[in-house]
């Protein structure tokens, strides 16, 4: 009759209910209330909910007190010490692609097949806006310095301005190790956060530093590109780009090849392939592996606090950055470019666009930014891509 | 654990710079490309445009009487050639009187492009 006890009180001590009330296992429940906050957004506000709703789930699966399914290395050593000891679980095999810098390229791969480079081809100006609004990327990066934080650290927390979440995930990923105060989960959750809320955070700034005479400018149709230059476009900056600086070349070039397979127009269904099947399947490795690294322990610290308002500043001095430039150019050309667009050069493709669309709309109906928005808006991808490689290579 | 300020100094204006520097080549690439491309193209407009007079010389076979105020070529020509392809169906002869707009808002685009906008804007 006792060994029946024993065994009941056994199978107590094991299950999920009893760990919750164990030592840290507090922080498991508030990080479950977290996941299911997170999972509300996405399904019901439509938060990024490709990759909320993965990261999310992930969140909460890793946080089941006793399932042990979350993240249990931050680095290759570590995940071949998991390996060796033979309790790897599924979050670790899928982590792998995260930590060993497999996804996000491959994302990128999706990411240049669906992207039509034609508004920067036509208007090459672009490519300064979607500079400028890197300014998000660097003034984060001393923020983060001025809070104390690390130069790993800073790097990653300074990559969320990039407004690309594949890009922080690649950044967060190489540079944070076993010993860093934060983990690639909370830069990967503030990123995609803030990048849902851009057309909350944008508006106001841009309407700020703007007057309503620069908003109504109407900006002249762009001009026709021909096939050759969009087919020669990819293999030129993946050229340029890499020859400058190689720690760009895996994003860049990636993001150049889908892009490559969409203009030459010979091969179909790779195109399919690279925007759809993979990048699905991709988004959904990413998203559940990257969420799963999000336990209790490695999320609730005042660091991840810290990590959000930073988050924060880095969305709203690149937007500042993009549209102060997308000024000096109105003054520039004369008042021939609206200065609404140069917020778009915060990547966020095509959110970002969309809302320069939308708040140029509200002061002129009749006003159509969204193909010149587009421009600052896939330049910010390739600007975004190079300070993630400047980034790689000095932290 | 924390880093000096020469540092977040050095690391911030570097990254900027290098950044500015990559995407300003671009600019100058694309430009030039820009340049030799639509040079190109030019040269091949040139002798497209000379054939396309003699399209418009069928025009001509059906009457078609053009009053209208605000003439837009490019929709007439295609209401024409759309009565033109019925008249030949249905073997009549039709003539077009006016070609008037309907109150539309001046958005400096020729209404044609302005629909295409328009509808490839909507569901943004």
């Amino acid at each position: 009759m006792s060994a029946f006890f024993d065994a009941i009180s056994d199978l107590m001590r094991s299950s999920g209910i009893y760990l919750a009330f164990q030592g840290d296992g507090w922080k498991n429940i508030v990080m479950l209330g977290v996941a299911c906050v997170l999972i509300y957004l996405a399904i019901k506000k439509e938060f990024e909910p490709l990759l909320l709703l993965p990261i999310a789930f992930g969140m909460l699966l890793a946080n089941l007190p006793g399932a042990s399914l979350g993240v249990q290395y931050h680095d290759i050593p570590g995940f071949i010490e998991v390996l060796k000891s033979g309790n790897a679980n599924l979050m670790d095999l899928l982590y792998f692609g995260v930590k060993a810098g497999i996804y996000p390229p491959l994302i990128f791969l999706g990411v240049g097949a669906m992207t039509d480079f034609g508004p920067l081809i036509a208007n090459p100006k672009s490519f300064l806006l979607g500079a400028a609004a890197q300014l998000g990327i660097f003034g984060t990066f001393i923020g983060a310095w001025a809070l104390g934080f690390g130069l790993a650290e800073a790097g990653s927390i300074a990559i969320i301005g990039g407004a690309d979440g594949p890009t922080a995930i690649l950044v967060a990923s190489r540079l944070l190790t076993q010993d860093s105060s934060i983990q690639v989960g909370t830069i990967a959750v503030a990123a995609y956060s803030y990048m849902a809320l851009v057309p909350f955070i944008q508006p106001p700034i841009m309407r700020a530093l703007t007057t309503k005479k620069e908003r109504q400018v109407k900006m002249t149709q762009l001009r026709t590109v021909s096939k050759l230059e969009k087919i020669v476009f990819p293999i030129v900056v993946t050229l340029v780009v890499s020859l400058i600086l190689p720690s760009a070349a895996v994003l860049v070039g990636m993001l150049m090849l889908g892009n490559l397979f969409r203009e030459s127009g010979v091969v179909a269904r790779l195109t399919d392939t690279a925007q759809n099947a993979l990048m699905n399947i991709i988004v959904i490795f990413l998203g559940l592996s990257v969420g799963a690294t999000t336990t209790g322990t490695a999320f609730l610290k005042t660091e991840t606090l810290m990590v959000v308002g930073l988050g924060l500043a880095a969305f709203s001095v690149g937007t500042a950055g993009g549209v102060l430039f997308g000024k000096l150019m109105y003054l520039f050309t004369g008042g021939k470019i609206n200065p609404l667009i140069g917020s778009a050069g915060v990547s966020a493709v095509p959110m970002a666009a969309r809302v320069s669309q939308k708040v140029g709309q509200q002061e002129d109906p009749s006003n159509f930014l969204l193909m010149h928005a587009m421009g600052p808006n896939v330049a910010g991808v390739i600007g975004s891509a190079v300070a993630a490689g400047v980034l790689m290579s000095m932290c | 654990m924390s880093f000096g300020a020469d540092t977040a100094l050095v690391t911030t204006l570097s990254g900027l710079l290098i950044v500015f520097s990559v995407l300003v080549l671009l600019v100058g690439i694309i430009k030039l490309f820009g340049i030799v491309f639509s040079g190109e193209k030019k040269n091949k407009n040139k002798p497209q445009k000379e054939p396309q007079q003699p399209v418009q010389a069928p025009k001509a076979e059906p009457p078609v009487v053009l009053a209208s105020s605000n003439d837009d070529d490019e929709i007439i020509a295609v209401i024409s050639a759309a009565v033109y392809a019925y008249s030949q169906s249905e073997n009549k002869n039709y003539r077009i009187k006016s070609v008037k707009p309907v109150n539309t808002t001046h958005t400096g685009r020729p209404a044609w492009a302005a629909a295409g906008v328009a509808q490839n804007t909507k569901p943004f």
